[in-house]
């Protein structure tokens, strides 16, 4: 009796019906689900890193100073997978400090919509946490304006300016969606924080999207709303 | 003994046992990780909600892909194993398929909880609660999945797993090392747990075994007590019926009075030799079977026990034959009391089971460098034996098939006993049988060297020497001198009788003190000592004679009929033991072989009326002694008559809770009342002796009770 005819028999047995098809049914089904699970949390649809400017944009509103490179994180206030981008931050920059303390000023551009009136987008428990970190301060980005001038999509997006201007790197640090944990991203920025050279300037940033298909952060017409731009503290 | 079949059938239980208690293990392990799947989904789905309840677009939400992951992942990781638990539990798959959810649940947390740390413990946490299914597979199955999920992730997302976008391919090989870490020790601890539960179920097995053996033992012992009831009481009846009719009958010739002595003589022979018997399974059972050897003619043994079976034989028209195949030793070195007992029990079975045809006694010898033997081989044409119950004829108490016992009596204990004799003597008893064609039963005993015996090649015509026939009608013991010492007045004056009448001149001493005093001044022959009586107990009384240099032959009389009472008298120096109540004939026996009248290599020991016998209190009780003789009479009636005063005597140290003295004056009368032919008030003097050991003290005043009752039913 060879393989085939053993499995034949055993597709037609009532064992098959009662066992074997459940069971493999099973299996495809939490196998496809495993597979969904885990190719969503490396899943992204941001714009290649090459969008981004390579030179500080001359249009933002951002202040830089000179002679000192400029980390700027770019966020969703209520983001619940920039959470691990945040927490990755702290490590990078607790590492930072324990090694030269060289950690740069960092800027947190939090996105919020055009004119919102509404509270829940301040002071969220995401921009409450990045506020924490060393040298941070806050961007207020009603619309997004600065997130599309630096052309970040995603929120998560890291880059890191030198003292001239120049992008050094722009892209996500997690090794997942909303996943902690050594990642290349990570690695890649603390190089260039330390003065060495990263073999990559970005991969990609996973996180909900800053801007939505139908324009900016909008809940009206998008629009010039520079009293909000550079609110700071 | 345990056979190889029985070790067979233990070890077939314990895997049941252990099976069972697998099974048990397994389903129970089942229900709990079934809770644990929901549990499991319960917390991915609140985590979800908690953690990352929307995903953003802009101003614009959704539910965030989590929360359906762990709505529909994790619903359908708890769906097949809790829906198997359910329906097939303890089966593998079931456990297989927990296993399998258990470690993609991991994977499932892991991703809720944003890959924090301390949430792969979870993968580590899941192999050691699976290692309690105690079935290392659940875990193979369980690291096979975490492997492949490494391998893959390893393969299409490296950075997911180990965070840089190009990973040596065999960094999943790593990570599933450290799983293999864990598992190794899970395993180390499962098979011990395996081990300790076959070492349970083994035990547990054996216990079954044994008290199934018991309670087959206690049922088996049932059914022999109530045989062994109708095999006493048969000949009982007779005894006291014809008793009876000797006591009220007083027209009765002396032929017809002739015909009730015999039949009296025969049933109480047979409750004689049941007592034997019983005794020497006790002795049998405790380890205690002596073996005494001598030199003595295997011919003439064998020649005698067929002329003794012979005419029962031909009672029952079959014939009784013997044969030697090959040479005759003149003498072997074994104990032919032993070897009596034995071909007896064979041949007496042999023609009990044989209806027609023959029983056939083959002798052979048997040189070996191992030792000589004699092998008897017992042939009948029988009705046999069943194969299947072959085994199970040489247990105590079981005979081929119980109605056997209704057809042909027998207590079931003599092939057990020759078995142990064949062994004790250095053989074995062996059995083939056909049913409906016969039996043989070879017996096989070593004989010592031969070296230097002369070997016969035709039968010898006449006995050889040695094997004496012990039932002896009359014994001259004329000009013997006999010092008999007893604390019991009635024991002296009919010993004293009984000797006395057959030629010897006795003496008499009360204590052992007495008794050392005139053996040492005087010149006896024998003395006989009783080993309980005051002032100095017969274990002292001897010893004291032998260290002054006492040399002749000092008799042993004690009513103890148990182990260890012979060679307790042996090590004070005893060279003869006679058990009370004292066989006339007996006593002669020893007497004259002490004596040098004549040699008796080891006569048997009797204890009749040991047995515990009533009489019921409104007949009258008379002693078995013939007190027609005006001299036993005598002494009789005056023993009746000091009843009453022991009586009164032992009440008395009750009332002053002497017990000393109550167990004196008990054994005073256990002694006097089993000589005088009161079985009754020996077997009541022994059962207060009892209760003084006990302290029992309302048993006590029963037995007295019952005491005074017969004492009002004595005559003589």
């Amino acid at each position: 009796m060879n393989i085939a005819s053993i499995i034949a028999k055993f597709c037609t047995s009532s064992r098959w019906a009662s066992i074997g098809l459940p069971l493999a049914i099973w299996l495809t089904v939490v196998g496809a689900g495993w597979w969904s699970l885990v190719a969503y949390g490396l899943k992204y649809d941001a714009k290649p890193v090459a969008v981004s400017p390579s030179q500080w944009p001359t249009d933002s509103s951002i202040t830089r100073i000179d002679d000192r490179p400029l980390l700027i994180v770019f966020l969703h206030p209520k983001c619940p997978c920039s959470r691990a981008t945040v927490a990755e931050l702290h490590r990078l920059t607790e590492r930072l400090i324990a090694a030269s303390d060289r950690t740069p000023p960092i800027c947190v551009v939090a996105c919020t919509p055009q004119a919102s009136s509404d509270e829940s987008w301040k002071n969220t428990p995401l921009i409450d946490q990045a506020l924490k970190l060393t040298k941070a301060r806050l961007y207020s980005d009603p619309g997004g304006r600065e997130a599309s001038r630096f052309g970040a999509e995603v929120s998560g997006t890291v880059m890191l300016f030198d003292c001239v201007g120049r992008r050094l790197y722009a892209g996500g640090i997690t090794p997942a969606r909303g996943h902690v944990g050594q990642n290349a991203g990570g690695e890649a920025l603390t190089r260039l924080l330390t003065g060495e050279s990263a073999p990559i300037d970005g991969v990609p940033a996973l996180g909900c999207r800053l801007i939505h298909d139908d324009g900016p952060l909008c809940e009206n017409a998008c629009g010039g709303a520079s009293s909000h731009e550079g609110e700071g503290r | 003994m345990t056979s190889e079949f029985d070790d067979q059938q233990v070890s077939q239980r314990a895997a049941q046992i252990l099976h069972q208690h697998e099974q048990q293990i397994y389903a129970r392990t089942d229900r709990m990780f079934a809770v644990l799947l929901v549990g499991q989904w319960a917390a991915a789905v609140l985590g979800a909600i908690w953690f990352t309840p929307r995903t953003w677009s802009g101003s614009q939400w959704s539910v965030h892909p989590h929360v359906w992951l762990a709505v529909f992942l994790g619903g359908a990781l708890c769906a097949l194993p809790i829906w198997f638990v359910w329906r097939r539990p303890g089966a593998v798959v079931t456990r297989q398929s927990v296993a399998i959810a258990q470690v993609l649940f991991s994977t499932l947390l892991i991703q809720i909880t944003g890959g924090r740390l301390e949430t792969h413990f979870h993968v580590f946490g899941s192999l050691a609660f699976l290692a309690a299914y105690r079935d290392w597979r659940v875990l193979i199955s369980a690291t096979a999945v975490v492997a492949a999920d490494h391998f893959i992730r390893g393969v299409y997302w490296p950075q997911s797993v180990f965070g840089i976008y190009a990973s040596s391919p065999w960094r999943w090989v790593e990570h599933s090392t450290w799983v293999l870490f864990e598992d190794l020790f899970l395993i180390i601890v499962i098979r011990q747990t395996t081990h300790e539960m076959q070492s349970m179920s083994m035990q547990a097995a054996q216990l079954q075994d044994a008290t199934e053996r018991a309670e087959a033992a206690n049922r088996i012992k049932g059914e022999f007590v109530a045989n062994m009831s109708h095999e006493i009481r048969t000949p009982l009846n007779a005894i006291l019926g014809y008793t009876e009719i000797l006591a009220r009958d007083e027209k009765a010739d002396a032929r017809q009075r002739r015909e009730y002595v015999d039949t009296i003589r025969t049933g109480g022979r047979h409750l004689l030799e049941l007592i034997n018997n019983i005794l020497d399974l006790s002795k049998i059972e405790f380890g205690r079977l002596q073996v005494e050897r001598s030199r003595f003619s295997p011919h003439q043994l064998i020649a005698d026990v067929a002329s003794v079976l012979r005419v029962q034989a031909q009672e029952r028209g079959i014939s009784l034959e013997y044969r030697w195949e090959g040479p005759i030793p003149e003498t072997i070195d074994s104990d032919s009391h032993r070897l009596r007992q034995l071909l007896i029990n064979l041949v007496g079975n042999a023609i009990k089971f044989t209806h027609q045809g023959s029983v056939i006694i083959v002798a052979r010898i048997a040189r070996d460098v191992a030792g000589d033997q004699l092998t008897l081989e017992v042939q009948d044409t029988g009705i046999g034996i069943p194969a299947d119950r072959l085994d199970d004829i040489f247990k105590s108490f079981v005979q081929a098939d119980s109605s056997m016992t209704r057809c042909y009596g027998g207590t079931g204990l003599g092939l057990t006993i020759s078995k142990n004799l064949a062994i004790a003597l250095g053989g074995d008893l062996s059995v083939e049988s056909q049913l409906g064609r016969g039996s043989v039963f070879t017996a096989s005993v070593a004989t010592g060297d031969l070296e230097g015996v002369p070997l016969h090649q035709t039968l010898p015509t006449s006995p050889v020497s040695d094997v004496v026939d012990l039932r002896i009608k009359a014994a001259n013991l004329a000009g013997v001198r006999v010092l008999l010492a007893d604390d019991g007045e009635t024991n002296r004056k009919l010993m004293n009788l009984f000797l006395t009448r057959e030629g010897a001149e006795v003496s008499t001493a009360a204590d052992g003190d007495m008794a050392c005093r005139m053996a040492l001044g005087e010149n006896f022959d024998v003395v006989l000592m009783d080993m309980q009586m005051p002032v100095m107990d017969g274990y002292a009384a001897t010893r004291k004679l032998r260290e002054h240099g006492f040399e002749r032959p000092i008799i042993a009389l004690t009513a103890h009929a148990m182990r260890g009472d012979r060679e307790k008298c042996q090590d004070a120096g005893c060279s003869g033991f006679i058990t009370k109540p004292v066989n006339v004939d007996e006593l002669v026996l020893q007497v004259r072989a002490a004596a040098g009248v004549e040699r008796i290599d080891d006569a048997p020991t009797s204890s009749v009326g040991s047995a515990k016998s009533r009489c019921p209190s409104d007949s009258i009780v008379h002693s078995s002694l013939p007190t027609s003789d005006a001299q036993i009479r005598e002494i009789v009636q005056e023993f009746v008559d000091s009843v009453p005063a022991r009586i009164e005597a032992i009440d008395r140290a009750l009332r002053e809770s002497n017990y000393d003295e109550i167990s004196r004056l008990a054994h005073g009368l256990k002694g006097a009342g089993g000589t005088a032919g009161y079985d009754g008030l020996m077997s009541l003097g022994a059962q207060i002796e009892q209760c003084v050991v006990g302290r029992e003290v309302d048993a006590l005043k029963d037995v007295i009770d019952e005491l005074k009752s017969l004492n009002s039913t004595l005559a003589v």
